[in-house]
């Protein structure tokens, strides 16, 4: 596979079978930070494929050595929060995150039971995630949905790092006290 | 719901990991979904900017300007429908787990397919081959001499086209090569050499070629038909067995190419010329 940065430098040249490499490298974790901002059902999609129509146009701005990952979820998040705010009441009952459903016959190695529980676990952790506030969602979803380092959450939020480390302890705080809270039904 | 209760969740951090990797992202998150939004984008991207240079790597009297004010690009502009169709290609083969048989084709990251030649990319490119320009044919030596096209027009499925000599000078040697099915025939110029391949559009593609991260693909229109130019570094050709596989022992280096298909042939125009040189010639075909 070719390296990113060779791909950047393409595409700046006006490669587009480069560019769709880089669409193909990139658009699961676009979609992950759009989906959990903008809610299971939303206008995840729209939003990826704008963010990665405007990033192709401002290449020119992506600095050499930094992350484009990084880089192309700021421009994600940009266009998920201006969606957001102009859909607005109608965008807050459509957050719901979704899983995928599971389905035993994909792992047939892993114990049913124990399968099945981790199912459930990720059914709680995303309404539970699904009810954090935008800021809360924000954060996560570019530190472990995106899988962006502390420093590189920090530049697509355009803050210090420690910053991200408050907020972060935050959102991870309010979600333990939801999961704490849950008992048996 | 039979969760047990929660006390202090340790294990937060993993569980948010995993749940990154179990969020259900729409229907946009399938083969066809993710090839599908490659191709949206694709579509609405601006055309590449005039006076842009085409990479040229290592064919420093090859290099080509994208400078539309010249006029010498008229009739050159990025097609949506052939980069639509790359990323439908790139779906297809996907599906079709193609990428997954070998070491080798897992090192051909990304397929696009145009008439009866595949392209792919290969990172790093595979050894072997002639160098360019006038690489021979694949199969059968050509003919040389005096060329008599005649007697080897009727053979082919299709009407063999030749250049316009004031373009391109005197057709120097002719070759059929019946390795490749439906046919091909390799016309040789002193400057580059005209190929041209029966294909049929539900086939398969039966040619191969792989390009390695030197080399760039530029979407151009040949008289209105949607067209691959690559450029820079050299690239390979080889034939394609009905499994998909590429047969590297008929592979041999190959100049800046441009390929377009024209009424189920499949045109390759391949040697040292820049883009505008390969245009005049393609446009000129009789």
């Amino acid at each position: 596979m070719e390296a990113e940065d060779e791909l950047v430098d393409r595409s700046r040249t006006g490669d587009h079978l480069a560019f769709a490499r880089l669409i193909e490298m990139h658009q699961t974790v676009a979609r992950r930070v759009a989906t959990t901002m903008m809610g299971s059902g939303g206008e995840a999609d729209d939003v990826v494929q704008d963010a990665f129509v405007k990033a192709f146009t401002r290449l020119d701005q992506f600095r050499d050595g930094r992350s484009f990952r990084a880089w192309l979820l700021t421009i994600v998040a940009n266009e998920a929060r201006n969606r957001h705010r102009s859909a607005g009441r109608r965008a807050t009952l459509a957050r719901r995150l979704a899983v995928r459903r599971h389905d035993p016959s994909r792992d047939p190695a892993t114990d049913p039971a124990r399968a099945q529980e981790a199912a459930e676990l990720r059914e709680r952790l995303a309404a539970a995630v699904g009810a954090l506030g935008d800021r809360d969602r924000e954060v996560i979803a570019l530190r472990y949905f995106a899988e962006l380092t502390e420093a590189e959450t920090a530049e697509v939020l355009d803050c210090p790092s420690g910053t991200v480390k408050s907020r972060l302890n935050r959102a991870l705080g309010r979600l333990r006290a939801t999961m704490a809270s849950e008992v048996p039904r | 719901m039979t969760a047990r209760p929660f006390g202090p969740f340790d294990g937060l951090e993993a569980a948010l990991g995993d749940l990154g990797d179990h969020l259900d992202l729409g229907p946009g998150d399938t083969e066809p979904g993710r090839a599908q939004l490659v191709a949206n984008v694709i579509e609405r991207l601006p055309a590449p900017v005039a006076g842009a240079p085409i990479r040229t790597t290592g064919f420093p009297a090859a290099t080509a300007t994208a400078t539309a004010s010249t006029g010498a690009r008229a009739g050159v502009r990025t097609d949506r429908r052939l980069l639509v169709a790359v990323a439908a290609a790139i779906a297809v083969l996907v599906v079709a787990g193609l990428l997954a048989v070998t070491p080798t084709r897992e090192a051909i990251a990304r397929w696009v397919g145009i008439g009866g030649v595949r392209i792919t990319t290969d990172d790093p490119l595979p050894d072997g081959g002639a160098p360019v320009p006038g690489a021979p044919a694949t199969g059968t030596e050509p003919a040389t001499g005096a060329v008599d096209l005649d007697a080897i027009d009727g053979s082919l499925p299709f009407p063999i086209r030749t250049a316009d000599p004031s373009v391109a000078g005197e057709l120097r040697a002719a070759a059929v090569d019946w390795s490749v099915a439906p046919g091909l025939v390799e016309l040789r110029y002193d400057d580059f050499t005209l190929v041209e391949l029966g294909s049929r559009p539900s086939a398969a593609p039966v040619l191969g070629k792989v390009i390695g991260p030197g080399t760039t693909t530029t979407a151009v229109t040949v008289d209105g038909r949607p067209g691959v130019w690559l450029s820079g570094a050299t690239h390979q050709v080889g034939s394609v067995d009905p499994d998909g596989e590429l047969r590297l022992d008929t592979v041999r280096r190959a100049g800046n190419v441009l390929v377009w298909e024209d009424g189920g042939v499949t045109y390759r125009i391949e040697g040292a010329l820049s883009l505008e040189a390969a245009l005049e010639v393609a446009t000129g075909l009789r």
